[in-house]
């Protein structure tokens, strides 16, 4: 299974660098794992990606490649199997690609925010942007992929490989954000793919305790109000 | 005109976003329906239906299916399309070329289409802290310099003609940037520190397909202007 060496930089609550470690582990490769200090980065860090200065960066034979979903992206191309993450069709393709950056752009974007909100309208409009976003990925779950547990059918493809990483963090979001995940009555299909999810032994060997996650996310919180 | 396999865009004349993807069509010899969107009034039901989560144009339809988000559909065209017009815009065999390629493609969407952006920071704010951002902006163009030089090409594809997927993402800066400079007010690097970007500006220029994917510089500065006084007023603080 080994195409050469391979190193992943990396922080254990990322959520963009668990999808670096979902596709790897998914496709059984082996990688050495180096754990970042963000407030004192390594120089190989820095180095690998003198633009962001970011993790996750995975090395592959000496050549690094930067940002989470590109990553994701190159490893299914290396290592096409197993577990395919890509569809071939071009449109599933294209399809599997929207829903992983509505990831970035409505997911994170709205979880980022209200775990850093400073006043209650913050919170409130960050936590109404995420209860919108995680409803319309139990839309599409339903939608894409009826009655079946992923966006990839029976198995995780790129969208589920790059939405995945939020599971762990809704603990965090309800703690710090007062966010609560509405129950499978009202999304069903939702509550589906993370059990789903949270199944596939994979995905498993590298997503942090859930608590531990939340505790994080109260650091980050009393940061963000600490310098407001 | 009947579109290629019923191939549409849904577009705005003054949308970067859109207008690159035109170019990626155009580069590649398709023939589409172009239907302009009156978004300032009313959106058509075909792109409310078409792209229900976002509802922004630029959206491809091809054979009654919807392909959004504009860097998305360009890789879609060349999936589908990969040998026709200039050829595939992504490298073909090169797994890391081609991560390279949507690296640099997502740091001009990050460096000069984002509200977080540098660009954007230092276009609507004034004094200290809009020198600072467009000190930063400029730093961004010569790391765009950089990449360029390393590219060994006229065009970010490493190409003296054709054009590729970096070259799309950016195409939209060389009409663009005087809008940057007349109306954000902002000073840009000139051709003694970034000279392979200047030589690329006007390669785009004079190409026939993006002379006919962008809008004419005048009615873009003109639109801009307008619209520049309603979103500082909506994000300045």
């Amino acid at each position: 299974m080994s195409k050469g060496s391979v190193k992943v930089l990396s922080f254990w609550s990322s959520m963009f660098g668990l999808r670096v470690h979902y596709a790897l582990d998914l496709k059984g490769v082996s990688y050495e794992y180096q754990e970042e200090n963000l407030f004192n980065k390594s120089k190989e860090l820095l180095e690998a990606n003198p633009i962001y200065a970011k993790i996750p960066v995975l090395i592959h034979n000496g050549k690094p490649i930067c940002e989470s979903l590109i990553i994701v992206d190159y490893i299914d191309s290396v290592w096409p199997n197993p577990h395919k993450l890509l569809p071939e069709d071009p449109y599933k393709k294209a399809v599997a690609r929207f829903w992983a950056d509505f990831g970035d752009k409505k997911v994170y974007d709205a979880g980022s925010r209200l775990i850093r909100a400073t006043t209650e309208e913050e919170r409130k409009k960050a936590s109404e942007d995420l209860k919108w976003a995680l409803m319309k990925i139990d839309e599409a779950l339903g939608t894409i992929a009826p009655r079946k547990p992923f966006f990839g059918g029976d198995s995780m493809n790129f969208a589920d490989v790059a939405l995945a990483p939020f599971i762990c963090w809704f603990k965090g979001y309800q703690k710090v954000g007062g966010f609560v995940l509405p129950g499978p009555e009202e999304w069903p299909n939702l509550h589906k793919w993370v059990t789903a999810v949270k199944s596939v032994e994979a995905i498993r060997k590298s997503t942090p305790s859930e608590d531990k996650v939340a505790e994080f996310a109260e650091v980050i919180r009393k940061r963000a109000i600490g310098s407001a | 005109r009947m579109g290629e396999e019923g191939l549409k865009l849904l577009t705005f004349w003054s949308s970067p976003f859109a207008c690159r993807v035109r170019l990626a069509l155009d580069l590649k010899g398709l023939h589409y329906d172009l239907q302009e969107e009156d978004l300032f009034n009313a959106k058509s039901a075909l792109l409310l239906e078409s792209n229900p989560v976002h509802k922004k144009i630029p959206v491809l339809i091809h054979n009654g299916k919807a392909i959004c988000e504009s860097m998305n559909i360009v890789e879609y065209v060349d999936e589908v399309w990969p040998d026709r017009g200039t050829g595939f815009l992504l490298p073909r065999d090169d797994a890391f070329a081609r991560a390279t390629a949507r690296f640099w493609a997502d740091f001009v969407d990050k460096k000069f289409l984002s509200l977080t952006a540098a660009s954007f920071k230092a276009a609507i704010s004034s004094g200290e802290e809009k020198e600072r951002a467009n000190d930063e902006m400029i730093q961004d163009m010569v790391a765009l310099e950089r990449f360029l030089e390393s590219q060994g090409g006229v065009f970010f594809s490493g190409s003296n003609t054709s054009m590729g997927f970096v070259d799309i993402a950016a195409s939209f800066l060389p009409w663009w940037l005087p809008t940057y400079t007349e109306i954000g007010r902002l000073r840009v690097p000139g051709p003694d520190t970034c000279p392979l970007l200047h030589r690329w500006i006007a390669a785009v220029k004079d190409s026939p397909e993006a002379k006919a994917a962008f809008p004419d510089q005048q009615e873009l500065l003109d639109f801009t202007k307008v619209r520049f006084e309603e979103v500082k007023k909506r994000f300045a603080q």
